[in-house]
């Protein structure tokens, strides 16, 4: 789209182009009609315009034609706007043209929407009856313009026409009353909260329509005489039976009332298009053919070198800074409030709320639009105007707080649950990279962080040095490697730093290590060399310090020649994996849980008579589930031990709720509201289970604080691997003589 | 090479020496044969018997300093002393704030290097050799003056025990004041006494602090009774702080404040590394737990397996009962 | 705020201590059996508070600059790096050969030398360094200025043409005041250190570094380093007070192993 904005050419003008080229057409066949002969229409079929005076086919075919026009500018204005941000590549090319469809079609069929039900079923009834009407209607005026020897409707066709538009009609009645009830009668959280009046203006619309459709219909049919062929009109039909008796003119006079009446409900219809959000009807599709990119789902936006770059802003804090696809995101929002719904922030009472953060974006956007100041703005928000909160320049800060990005956890639930894809982590992270670099503003703590991270490789600023202490506890211990050799064995083990030094996770760096021994795996660990791989530093906008220590374990790694890691944390594993091929580091990458799948699948790893007589509950990791994608994999290890039963929490897998740790969260404070972690570990907890087991080092410590917090220290929270190795002891210790038990 | 005299820098406020003062004539009685007190205020009377009595033979007074902050005035009047009548064979102080001051104006005025951080002093075949503690308190180093004397050394406070040597008052020598010049004219114009009971958190040398292993908020005054018993400030984790029991304030770790002190009582703490991250400065750790595994077992100097709620009890009324001894062993 | 202008071009000195950087592992001297170090130098955290208070005193003053003093071997600058990307303006390094085994004295003989020329109105430094701790060495470079000096500062503030501190005691703190010029060294915790934002750090690269050697300073070089220090290690010996990481089992005894540790480490 929009590579260079100078272009004479842009993409607004396209827009602008598409509703120049509609109108013509309208007016083209309001043209045509006026000169052409009515059809004669003989036996089944009907008389389109019928009853309707000359003048006022004029005028309906003026105004429509005028108002397509208007949709076409309007739409292209708002193109302008996105095209203010920066450069994208979201090309179409022969590799991605597949995926864009399919995502495009899963949109444009429900598919994304369905994900809840009931707004699935809600929306659906509004939406494939509305194209349907719209095509019914379509259909009608070419039947009505085409030369008489090539008109079809007519007869049986005419008939299944009838059939198939009045049962939409119906449906689309039957979806608009839903709509209101969800609204106004049921207040849905995520509706009420953001309910404004034009959400009436637009159901009131859709409900004037559709009942003045089959209205118009019925008195037609009246008018006509109720042909019997009409009875395939099976709201049509039942209707005109209570207009059966009235006077001709009556009659005539009623249904042109009601005519005018739905027509003037379908031209509120076009200017309601792009002016409020039923724009999505447009953006939505459009945002969801683009959101196939070339990077994935768990990596950031890469930046350019900090150390060489001569660039002197970075992050987002303008309207500027952002690119035209986060700008075009904005609009493409239909303000569900999905994303309300599922952020564990919003939940626990921080002042994050994911739309708020896609609409304020979209305010200021709008309300900074070339032009903006005067009486009338050029650009509607992505919401109705709210006059207190006008904003004069593209400042982002003018209505986005620091206090909202902080909280984010980066857990991705947003991104994952919008039925439009529109991606909200990246904004947020963006924002969140101007906070740091350019004004330094971030939570205190957050420092102490940044300068152990610099000074200790470590978050910390334990003693670099002991990084590979852990093994001491390992009898055959680990071969540490250095960078001055080749690397010579079949698996790199990134530990990590809480596998490292804390101490919790350091019982599952030797779980693991003990069990990678067990399956006779050939690996090796960095020790000393190895460096905090800067997650905690990107995702709390410090680009500077993650170039700065992924740029030195790339050096490492590359000059070892490493080519296959295996690592526990989550978040070393997203990074390495989908975040250092930014940085020249590309690597195969398996996080433990995968590891231990396979080596259990191939029988390399033999449970034996390996037995847990638990009720266990897995906690998805964010980083694992859906930065990455993996949900089986420690599902299946955990669940190939006897005597386990597998509990799963109300939400789990892409649904799964934050521990809140991530998002460098792990490293602030939580002053704000109720803790993430203790609200996870309540729903744990409510499962019965007797133990949680999780595969990430932050996720065992923010759950296990939770658990012990309930005062239900009964509850075992521990790591995958250490369940695993528990399990093999007890049940090695079974076939031998005297006590079971874990070290 | 014999000891002869050693100026001991003593404090006073209102008639009552300082016990560290005391504690230094104990320990310099025993390294030399004459042993005279430094001091400043306006209670050098009052205080002769009580330094005459645990061994200073005469006083050295500078006097009522009218506000002006010691280290200068007291510097140049000793300076003044020593260019009059020769120096002592070596100057003792304590690690006070004042003291500090006054060990350093003394060694850049008199160009003489100074030992601080000592725990101890025995007399070597060369003069005193000043010890100290190294890697944790594992290992001792001595070290020794090769200047001519005054040789300055700064002991931490409670190094020595106060022992009275029964010796008559003190004999009073006032001092005069040289000019100080612009280097005195720092003044204090008013003092405060903090009105809380103890230190502030990041400046106590002493803290003692709570975690969930208490069981129960009620149990937390047995950490704010131990930390006032011993002088020192009370602290928590970020679990009994999230759960309410203490503010904030109260909260050492990553997310809360880092502390250094001599020693940390970590108090049914089990040592998770966010806290972990805020106390492992300490010079010493002593641990109380029930989990013979917690990893605050390895970083604590002492571990002691129990239950924190009978241990700690028990440990404020043996402390009792050692006051009503009357101290030290 | 009638003060403004009186400070107006205030110009204050901060030393600070660039120490080795903990994530580099060290190696052991085969010779000396000592640990080194051969990474770079970073700025030890407790200086960070002055150069803190000493950009937020010359913007309370309405202008001036800031200036840091360190003595450093090989001209290593890590640590001035990250001084000069929070705001501080420029640097003095010492950096010497002659210079290492150098005492607290020697030290603040060698800084004395450097900050005299520059005419500062205040000189900041930590109360005492990370590594070291002596704690002597501000104290020494106020007696070698001719200044005043006030030690363990908690909060400071200008006012009528001085500084008003307020001076950790033991018993609380009192309220000092001081003329300029001065030396004041602040506590870990009086201010937050501002962490450097990507443009500071940017900029720090550029920022002037005079680096001087002791006949630069026209200092004797027999007063500095091992043999300025006049003290010697005279032997090492394992303590005897005490087992490090003792754990006992609590058999309703517990407490008097606690008091004996107390007693041990004189803190009862």
């Amino acid at each position: 789209m929009a590579r260079d904005p100078a272009r004479r050419l842009s993409p607004s003008h396209l827009a602008v182009a598409l509703g120049v080229v509609m109108g013509a057409v309208v007016a083209l066949s309001g043209l045509t009609a006026a000169f052409a002969d009515e059809h004669d229409v003989p036996g089944a079929g009907r008389s389109v315009f019928g009853n309707v005076p000359g003048p006022l086919r004029a005028v309906f075919y003026a105004v429509t034609a005028a108002l397509v026009v208007s949709v076409g500018v309007q739409f292209g204005r708002r193109v302008r706007n996105w095209q203010r941000g920066g450069p994208e590549s979201r090309p179409t090319t022969r590799a991605n043209t597949g995926r864009r469809l399919r995502r495009f079609r899963q949109g444009v069929l429900m598919g994304t929407v369905a994900q809840d039900r009931a707004a699935g079923i809600m929306h659906s009834l509004l939406y494939f009856p509305f194209l349907v009407l719209f095509a019914v209607t379509v259909v009608l005026e070419v039947d009505h313009l085409v030369p008489e020897r090539f008109t079809f409707l007519h007869g049986d066709t005419y008939r299944a026409y009838s059939l198939v538009g009045d049962v939409a009609g119906a449906a689309f009645l039957a979806g608009v009353v839903w709509a209101l009830v969800r609204r106004y009668g049921r207040r849905h959280f995520r509706l009420r909260t953001k309910t404004r009046p034009e959400d009436a203006v637009v159901l009131g619309t859709f409900l004037l329509i559709a009942v003045t459709g089959p209205l118009v219909e019925g008195i037609r049919i009246a008018l006509d005489g109720r042909p019997e062929f009409e009875r395939w009109s099976v709201v049509g039909w039942p209707l005109s039976a209570l207009f059966d008796g009235m006077s001709a003119g009556a009659l005539s006079t009623a249904h042109q009332v009601a005519w005018v009446v739905h027509v003037l409900g379908f031209l509120a219809f076009l200017v309601l298009l792009p002016e409020t959000k039923l724009r999505h009807m447009v953006t939505s599709p459009l945002n969801l053919y683009l959101s196939d990119r070339d990077r994935p789902k768990g990596a950031m936006r890469p930046m350019p070198d900090l150390a060489t770059t001569d660039l002197e802003r970075f992050g987002a804090a303008t309207v500027e800074d952002f690119t035209w696809k986060q700008l075009l995101d904005t609009d493409a929002c239909t303000v569900c409030g999905r994303c309300t719904e599922v952020c564990p922030a919003q939940l626990t009472g921080k002042p994050l709320d994911p739309r708020e953060i896609v609409l304020k974006v979209g305010q200021v956007m709008a309300e900074s639009a070339p032009g903006a100041g005067g009486p009338v703005a050029p650009v509607a928000p992505v919401v109705g105007h709210e006059p207190s909160l006008t904003v004069s320049a593209s400042d982002m800060f003018a209505r986005v707080t620091a206090e909202e990005l902080w909280a984010c956890t980066s857990c991705r639930a947003c991104d994952e649950v919008c039925p439009v894809d529109i991606e909200i982590l990246d904004k947020i992270l963006d924002m969140r990279r101007y906070l740091t670099l350019m004004e330094s503003e971030f939570p205190s703590e957050l420092g102490r962080t940044f300068r152990a991270m610099e000074n200790s490789a470590n978050p910390w600023a334990m003693d670099q040095s002991s990084r590979g202490s852990w093994t001491d506890a390992l009898p055959e211990g680990v071969p540490v490697v250095d960078a001055s050799g080749l690397f010579d064995h079949e698996y790199l083990y990134w530990v990590g730093c809480a596998g490292s030094f804390d101490d919790r996770n350091r019982k599952v760096t030797v779980a693991t290590a003990t069990l990678l021994h067990r399956a006779g795996v050939d690996f090796a660990i960095l020790g000393p060399m190895e460096r905090c791989t800067g997650d905690p530093a990107r995702r709390t906008g410090n680009e500077y310090l993650f170039q700065m220590l992924a740029g030195s374990n790339v050096e490492t790694l590359n000059g070892m020649g490493v080519r296959k890691i295996v690592t526990q944390c989550p978040h070393c594993f997203n990074t390495l994996a989908n975040e250092y091929p930014q940085l020249g580091g590309t690597y195969e990458v398996v996080h433990h849980s995968q590891l231990l799948e396979s080596l259990l699948a191939d029988g390399r790893l033999d449970l034996g008579d390996a037995r847990l007589d638990e009720k266990v509950t897995y906690h998805d990791s964010c980083y694992l589930g859906r930065h990455n994608d993996v949900y089986d994999a420690p599902r299946r290890v955990i669940g190939s031990l006897k005597g386990i039963e597998i509990v799963e929490m109300g939400r789990n897998r892409a649904d799964g709720m934050c521990c809140g740790a991530g998002g460098g969260r792990m490293w602030m404070e939580e002053h704000t509201g109720t803790k993430v972690g203790t609200e996870r570990a309540e729903q744990a907890l409510a499962t019965g289970a007797t133990r949680v087991a999780t595969a990430c080092p932050f996720c065992a410590v923010m759950i296990d604080d939770g658990v012990k917090e309930a005062g239900r220290d009964d509850v075992v929270v521990q790591d995958i691997a250490v369940h695993l190795l528990e399990a093999l002891r007890r049940g090695e210790a079974a076939g031998m003589p005297g006590p079971a038990g874990f070290e | 090479m014999a000891v002869g005299r050693i100026w001991v820098v003593t404090e006073s406020s209102g008639g009552v020496a300082s016990p560290a003062g005391l504690e230094l004539l104990a320990a310099a009685r025993r390294l030399a044969p004459v042993v005279e007190a430094v001091h400043w205020g306006g209670d050098a009377a009052e205080v002769a018997a009580v330094l005459g009595g645990h061994g200073a033979t005469r006083i050295l007074t500078v006097g009522d300093l009218e506000g002006a902050l010691p280290a200068v005035p007291v510097a140049a009047a000793l300076a003044a002393r020593i260019e009059a009548s020769g120096p002592p064979d070596a100057v003792f102080l304590t690690a006070s704030y004042d003291q500090r001051d006054l060990a350093g104006r003394l060694s850049a005025r008199l160009d003489r290097p100074v030992l601080t951080n000592a725990v101890g002093v025995t007399e070597g075949a060369d003069g005193l050799l000043a010890e100290h503690a190294a890697f944790g308190g594992s290992t001792v180093v001595r070290a020794r003056i090769t200047a001519p004397p005054p040789h300055l050394f700064v002991f931490r406070p409670r190094t020595f025990a106060a022992e009275a040597a029964g010796g008559p008052p003190a004999d009073v020598e006032v001092l005069a004041v040289p000019d100080t010049g612009a280097a005195g004219a720092a003044t204090i114009v008013h003092r405060h006494v903090a009105e809380r009971a103890g230190p502030a958190l990041d400046e106590a040398s002493v803290v003692v602090a709570g975690g969930r292993g208490l069981g129960d908020p009620s149990r937390f005054g047995l950490i704010e009774q131990l930390a006032r018993r011993l002088g020192g400030a009370p602290a928590g984790t970020r679990a009994v702080v999230d759960a309410g029991w203490v503010p904030y304030s109260y909260q050492v770790g990553q997310t809360g404040t880092t502390v250094k002190p001599t020693v940390y009582l970590a108090c049914g703490i089990s040592g998770a590394t966010q806290h972990l991250v805020g106390m492992k400065g300490a010079r010493h750790i002593v641990a109380i737990n029930k989990d013979r595994d917690a990893p605050i077992f390895g970083v604590a100097d002492l571990g002691v397996v129990g239950d924190v709620t009978k241990v700690l009890p028990r440990l404020l009324e043996a402390l009792d009962a050692r006051d009503d001894r009357g101290g030290t062993q | 705020m009638e003060w403004v202008g009186e400070y107006a071009g205030m110009k204050v000195a901060v030393c600070v201590k660039q120490i080795p950087d903990p994530a580099t592992p060290g190696r052991l001297d085969p010779t000396t059996n000592t640990l080194v170090r051969d990474g770079k130098l970073i700025l030890d955290d407790s200086d960070a508070y002055g150069v803190e208070m000493g950009l937020q005193l010359v913007d309370a003053a309405g202008g001036g600059e800031v200036v840091l003093v360190s003595m450093a071997p090989h001209r290593e600058t890590g640590g001035l790096r990250t001084a000069l990307a929070m705001g501080a303006d420029r640097a003095v390094l010492v950096s010497d050969d002659a210079l290492a085994g150098s005492d607290a004295l020697g030290t603040a003989k060698v800084l004395a030398a450097a900050i005299r020329p520059l005419g500062a109105d205040l000189v900041l430094a930590a109360t005492e360094s990370t590594d070291g701790y002596t704690g002597t060495t501000p104290v020494q470079l106020a007696e070698l200025l001719g200044l005043p000096s006030v030690t363990f500062a908690k909060r400071v503030e200008l006012e009528g043409g001085g500084l008003r501190v307020r001076r950790q005691t033991e018993a609380g703190y009192d309220e000092v005041t001081c003329p300029l010029p001065a030396l004041v060294t602040v506590t870990a915790g009086v201010v937050e250190p501002r962490y450097p934002s990507f443009k500071g750090i940017m900029g720090a690269k550029n920022k002037p570094v005079d680096v001087h050697t002791v006949a630069d300073l026209g200092l004797d070089p027999a007063a500095a380093g091992w043999s300025g220090a006049r003290q010697v290690i005279v032997d090492v010996a394992p303590s005897e007070q005490r087992r490090a990481g003792e754990v006992v089992e609590d058999q309703g005894d517990a407490h008097q192993a606690i008091i004996r540790f107390l007693e041990q480490i004189k803190v009862l």
